[in-house]
């Protein structure tokens, strides 16, 4: 629920929101502490102790480096905030349990650019959650400007998009991501070629992947499975789009991954050919629900053609 | 869509960075008002923008009882990044924009990142051409609704070329049953547009949204009702064509004629299409799927 959707909730509050002049005082009590990144306004000193917005910092690193592991931390960033990410783990979320909110209002939020290609974000440790933060590809081939090396990690409602060329992947994982979700992420890919995926998945088991809306050039797959098996992953509610012809929405590389994939997975693919059937390539899945395919223009859609099961 | 972690209100109950104004036409004043407060609040949207800078989230809360007329061009300017203008909702109750004295008048989102939310749009004159446009970048139209309060707009909102990666979300669109508008959302050259979760009715003679001019990319329309009661018995339309995106799913169409117009409800060779997308072209009977062309494993 949006904090617009909270406020027309209030009533009969509501009306000394409105009227009165307890605007500003509306609280929500939230356990830890609560610290604040602003790049127009804070400043990364130690005179700026980060736990207001008149004394933010000026980098969510340095918010994280006050935080104290699995003590409920939050760190609030600015709609208008930007920040490069400049070198490998620009952004180190590496204390437990701290989560980052950026401010979201419309589709204005806090902005993050990868200006090399190791340029990222790590969710280095466990629990830790990044919200409402876009990302943009400044670079070509960058290698993952979002990292994921813990476990019961979060990344929701987050936006990537490619501004400069493409990225190689977006969000990818180490072997310890387990039990990751990522929900509400939209990717705006470059059309052209360039891309592997969009999210890489290295031995994450557990991982859901919900109400994504992905479109790129991906000539693996828009959600690769890799390196590592991964087991028991789910993948609900998304739309995933590729312009590549090598016509998969999500594959399953290394072999042996299990999960859930559907329902409501909508798939756009490039060429009109026998690919609805490997749209979604992966020998040990399951396919559960809608999983429609469409792969020309003019078309709609018909499930994916995968053997139905049958009692046996 | 999933959870949404939007606390604003931070545990010390500011809001977020940035300024906050206030809108209230019943007691509110232009002048000598710094609209830092409800007691001394501004008399129009336009006023509170001016005050606004870019890009520090800078708020506009406007009270659910406001009223203002809009009687030119840019009206009501949203010139600011990042401004947000946000109408207070009581049940139905919530701010009204009158558009009236001049066929282009209008209120636009015309900088990057600025979204309103809340708002009533009444169109008091015939053929208004747009009574909001959109021009930014990542702009929001969030639970709006707009009606045709006298005779019907030509178009009712406008997103102009370069508008990408607008959001359109709970919109309640009432035209006029009669014929004279040609567009509820007229769309040039919006990239990556998403509308979703909004009902259209009008009589619409080139379609419900139609995307004109400038190709529209990417753009993603799904969970909507639409009913047209123009006998052209169009939805959806790409008029300049090779716009391309998600049609679908959960489109629920109503056209007006009992005729052959199931395929062309949506027309845009380079769509494609997710069902459901439901289409009921007379009373007393209940739709049926699209009837487009599926695509083959071939």
């Amino acid at each position: 629920m949006s904090w617009v959707e909270k406020l027309n909730n209030m009533n009969p509050v509501a009306q000394d929101v409105a009227l009165g002049d307890r605007i500003l005082t509306a609280s929500v009590q939230t356990p830890g502490n609560a610290y604040f990144v602003d790049s127009t306004n804070g400043v990364d000193d130690p005179d700026f102790n980060g736990t207001s917005w008149t004394e933010a910092k000026a980098t969510i690193d340095e918010a994280v480096n006050l935080c104290t592991a699995d003590n409920g931390d939050i760190i609030y960033v600015a709609p208008f905030h930007a920040e490069d990410l400049a070198a490998d783990s620009a952004v180190d979320i590496d204390v437990a349990g701290v989560t980052i909110i950026g401010i979201k209002i419309g589709r204005q939020m806090p902005t993050l650019t990868a200006t090399v290609i190791a340029g990222d974000l790590k969710l280095a440790a466990a629990n830790t959650t990044i919200a409402n933060l876009r990302f943009l590809g400044g670079v070509d081939a960058t290698t993952g400007c979002i990292e994921v090396s813990a476990a019961d990690c979060t990344v929701v409602g987050c936006e990537y998009r490619d501004s400069t060329d493409q990225a190689t992947d977006i969000l990818i994982t180490t072997a310890a991501a387990d039990r990751l979700l990522i929900d509400d992420f939209r990717v705006i890919g470059a059309s052209v070629g360039g891309s592997a995926s969009a999210i890489a998945l290295v031995g994450a088991d557990d991982t859901v992947i919900r109400n994504c809306k992905i479109y790129g050039n991906f000539s693996v797959g828009a959600i690769d499975f890799r390196t590592t098996l991964s087991a028991r992953v789910k993948i609900h509610d998304c739309d995933i789009w590729t312009e590549n012809a090598a016509d998969v929405a999500i594959v399953d590389t290394i072999t042996s991954s299990t999960g859930q994939i559907g329902p409501r997975i909508n798939i756009v693919l490039q060429d009109d050919a026998d690919n609805i059937q490997t749209a979604v390539t992966g020998a040990t899945f399951h396919i559960v629900g809608d999983v429609q395919v469409v792969n020309a223009v003019n078309e709609k859609s018909i499930p994916i053609t995968w053997t139905e099961s049958a009692e046996v | 869509m999933g959870l949404t972690y939007i606390p604003p209100i931070d545990p010390r109950g500011q809001l977020a960075p940035g300024q906050v104004f206030c809108v209230n036409s019943r007691n509110g004043s232009d002048s000598g008002n710094h609209g830092k407060s409800w007691d001394r609040a501004m008399a129009t949207v336009d006023a509170a923008v001016n005050l606004c800078t870019a890009n520090t989230n800078d708020t506009i809360l406007v009270a659910p009882e406001h009223t203002e007329t809009i009687t030119a061009d840019s009206g009501i300017d949203i010139d600011q990044a990042g401004v947000s203008v946000i109408g207070l909702r009581n049940g139905k109750t919530m701010p009204t924009l009158v558009f009236q004295g001049a066929a282009t008048a209008d209120c636009k989102l015309a900088a990057a990142g600025v979204s309103i939310h809340n708002f009533k749009f009444h169109s008091n004159l015939d053929a208004t051409t747009g009574v909001v446009e959109v021009s930014g970048t990542d702009c929001a139209l969030i639970d709006c609704e707009y009606q045709d309060t006298t005779d019907t707009a030509t178009d009712g909102i406008m997103l102009i070329d370069g508008a990408d990666r607008c959001l359109i979300d709970g919109l309640r669109y009432f035209g006029g049953a009669a014929v004279g508008t040609n567009a509820a959302i007229a769309v040039d050259g919006a990239d990556d547009l998403e509308i979703r979760n909004s009902y259209i009715y009008g009589n619409f003679a080139v379609g419900a949204i139609d995307f004109r001019t400038t190709a529209s990319s990417r753009v993603n329309l799904h969970n909507l009702k639409i009913w047209t009661a123009n006998s052209a018995d169009i939805a959806v339309v790409d008029t300049i064509t090779a716009s391309t995106g998600f049609i679908g799913p959960n489109l629920q169409i109503m056209l007006t004629d009992d005729a052959a117009n199931i395929t062309t409800a949506v027309t845009g060779a380079t769509f494609q299409f997710f069902d459901p997308i439901y289409i009921c072209n007379a009373a007393g009977e209940k739709a049926m799927l699209t009837n487009i062309t599926a695509s083959t494993h071939a």
